[in-house]
């Protein structure tokens, strides 16, 4: 009796809580999907906008492509996205495995710099570094948007943490016995263990240059070489009353980090958790 | 020892790059906050004039009001969410099914610029899904300008905020409620403490570590945040310009980073932007040491 007037109880509470659950999902995916069905629909009929997708996916389509550099803002983000993601995951797991695995002097000054930057706001800099980068002639390319990607703080943490955690010493010593070179053990013994951690920060590093703004409004002039952040914000200007195709427009610019992170997603929230818990 | 040659080997390039492109502006930037320099030849020190300037100009604590208000209304709804969610996944009360969590966490990764456009539409006067949504269901006769008004428009920022951490922060707190030993939970159940008490006698304090880094996170980005504002108010202007709207309505949006950008590339005064990044810079350190301090109060060390 006891018993089973408890299990009512629970299973009013799971009851709930599922509800609660749908709910939530429901608040959190209807901007998405009012923002891939809103970019069917005819700007001057947005108002019966009722749930259903329209027919005015082509038209909308063709007034995105109007914009002839919109294939340069893709282009322009795929190259800061691979370069940052291939450069910064090399730099950062590198760093990592050096402060993890090696002594040297002045390790630990350094380890305490790598926490001082992580707290730092990217923000502080700012104006220096985009002065910085027109007197080094780096304006209008895409180098001062790739650049804080390999100076990312939380990715040598990151790497520094999870290293010491699961790499055993004892494998790197027995391939020098094996009489391998230290950049050969790195490549062929370290990568392979480590390879959860590498596609999380790549992920994550993927994720933040795709969606990186402020650095390439401050150094980009150029509109050949916007990215897509900043192709939406002048796409939004130039079309500032056609509703339909801007929804258009930002729907493809997401769809990319989108696609990768509903690919990827179990492999970069349980890397995320790991790291969490540990730090 | 050859190993040590090895170590200065695979952490050179990052330090390199991180002295180069991070420390020096940064020490460059805290320079000139002293300067007062037109970003060309001329360039001569004043002291705390910046600083003076800044904190006597009224936007500065405007700003700052705005960035802590988002974070007021937001920050606690996001964590009782987050904590809530994460304790019933893990009392199994629901499954958690890779959709919810796959759903949960996907404001978390979507581009700023593209919520920011994409809200100032479903919020728009006569196009907007919630007007027609909310006129539909009967529950309002006239359309509400929701752009006009800073209540409503630093309430959707908080909305934006909500919606963008809850499932990033429930995700690591379901990380910290598998540290702890599920015995914990058996013992207190055979001695008949109901899901409340449980909560309160167990989960709560065992997820201390946890709950001090998600609250420093989530505060550190919050006092960041500049894309989201800053992309809802672009358009309801005729301009495409972010300088031109840039804050909204009696600047209610307008955050501690729209001022360090307004001043150092609209207004071109590099110094006083270089001075509100370092007292901003200032207010972080300070909330995040806040935090710590919540979050541990009562604990001796």
């Amino acid at each position: 009796m006891h018993a089973s007037r408890r299990s009512d109880a629970n299973f009013a509470i799971k009851g709930l809580t599922y509800i609660v659950f749908v709910l939530l999902a429901i608040f959190t995916l209807i901007p998405f999907y009012s923002m891939f069905i809103m970019g069917t629909y005819d700007s001057y009929r947005l108002f019966e906008f009722d749930g259903l997708p329209s027919n005015y996916l082509s038209a909308n389509w063709k007034t995105v492509m109007k914009v002839p550099e919109m294939g340069d803002f893709f282009t322009n983000s795929l190259i800061v996205s691979a370069v940052a993601v291939s450069l910064g995951v090399l730099i950062c797991t590198a760093c990592g495995y050096g402060l993890a695995k090696f002594s040297f002097k002045g390790r630990d000054s350094l380890n305490r710099l790598v926490l001082f930057t992580m707290m730092v706001p990217y923000q502080l800099g700012l104006v220096a570094y985009v002065w910085e980068m027109r007197v080094l002639h780096l304006n209008d390319t895409l180098v001062p948007t790739i650049l804080p990607s390999l100076c990312l703080g939380f990715g040598v943490f990151w790497m520094t943490q999870y290293i010491r955690d699961t790499v055993p010493t004892e494998i790197m010593e027995s391939a020098r016995i094996d009489a391998a070179g230290e950049v050969r053990i790195f490549f062929n013994i370290i990568f392979p263990i480590i390879s959860p951690a590498i596609v999380t920060l790549g992920l994550l590093i993927f994720i933040w240059s795709w969606n990186s703004f402020l650095v390439p409004l401050l150094t980009i002039n150029d509109v050949h070489k916007y990215t897509l952040p900043l192709g939406v914000t002048l796409f939004n200007g130039l079309y500032s009353t056609d509703n339909g195709a801007k929804i258009l427009a930002i729907s493809l610019s997401t769809l990319p980090v989108i696609l990768v992170y509903v690919l990827f997603s179990n492999k970069l929230i349980s890397g995320l958790t790991a790291g969490a818990v540990k730090g | 020892m050859n190993s040590s040659k090895y170590g200065y080997l695979f952490v050179s390039p990052f330090f390199i790059f991180l002295f180069c492109f991070s420390l020096v502006p940064i020490l460059f930037t805290l320079f000139v906050s002293f300067m007062n320099w037109d970003q060309f030849e001329n360039m001569h020190f004043i002291g705390l004039k910046n600083y003076i300037d800044v904190l006597q100009g009224g936007l500065f604590f405007k700003s700052l009001y705005n960035t802590l208000l988002i974070m007021a209304i937001s920050l606690p709804v996001s964590l009782v969410l987050s904590l809530g969610l994460a304790f019933l996944i893990n009392e199994k009360m629901t499954k958690m099914s890779s959709f919810f969590r796959t759903a949960f966490f996907l404001p978390y990764i979507t581009t700023p610029v593209a919520v920011g456009v994409l809200f100032s539409l479903l919020f728009n006067y006569q196009l907007g899904f919630i007007n027609i949504l909310l006129q539909k269901s009967g529950l309002l006769g006239e359309p509400i300008y929701w752009m006009a008004k800073p209540v409503y428009v630093v309430s959707i920022v908080a909305l934006i905020v909500v919606w963008k951490s809850f499932g990033y922060n429930m995700i690591l707190y379901l990380a910290g409620l598998q540290t702890i030993p599920h015995e914990l939970y058996e013992a207190a159940e055979i001695d008949g403490a109901n899901l409340w008490r449980r909560f309160l006698a167990i989960t709560l304090p065992m997820l201390r570590p946890i709950s001090l880094f998600v609250i420093v996170t989530t505060v550190i980005w919050g006092l960041q945040i500049f894309d989201e504002p800053a992309l809802l108010m672009v358009g309801t202007d005729s301009s495409s310009s972010i300088s031109n709207t840039l804050g909204g309505p009696e600047k209610s949006v307008y955050t501690l980073v729209s001022y360090v950008y307004e001043e150092g590339f609209v207004l071109f005064r590099p110094g006083r932007s270089a001075a509100v990044a370092y007292l901003m810079t200032l207010v972080i350190v300070v909330a995040s040491w806040m935090s710590i301090r919540f979050v541990n109060r009562g604990q001796k060390a």
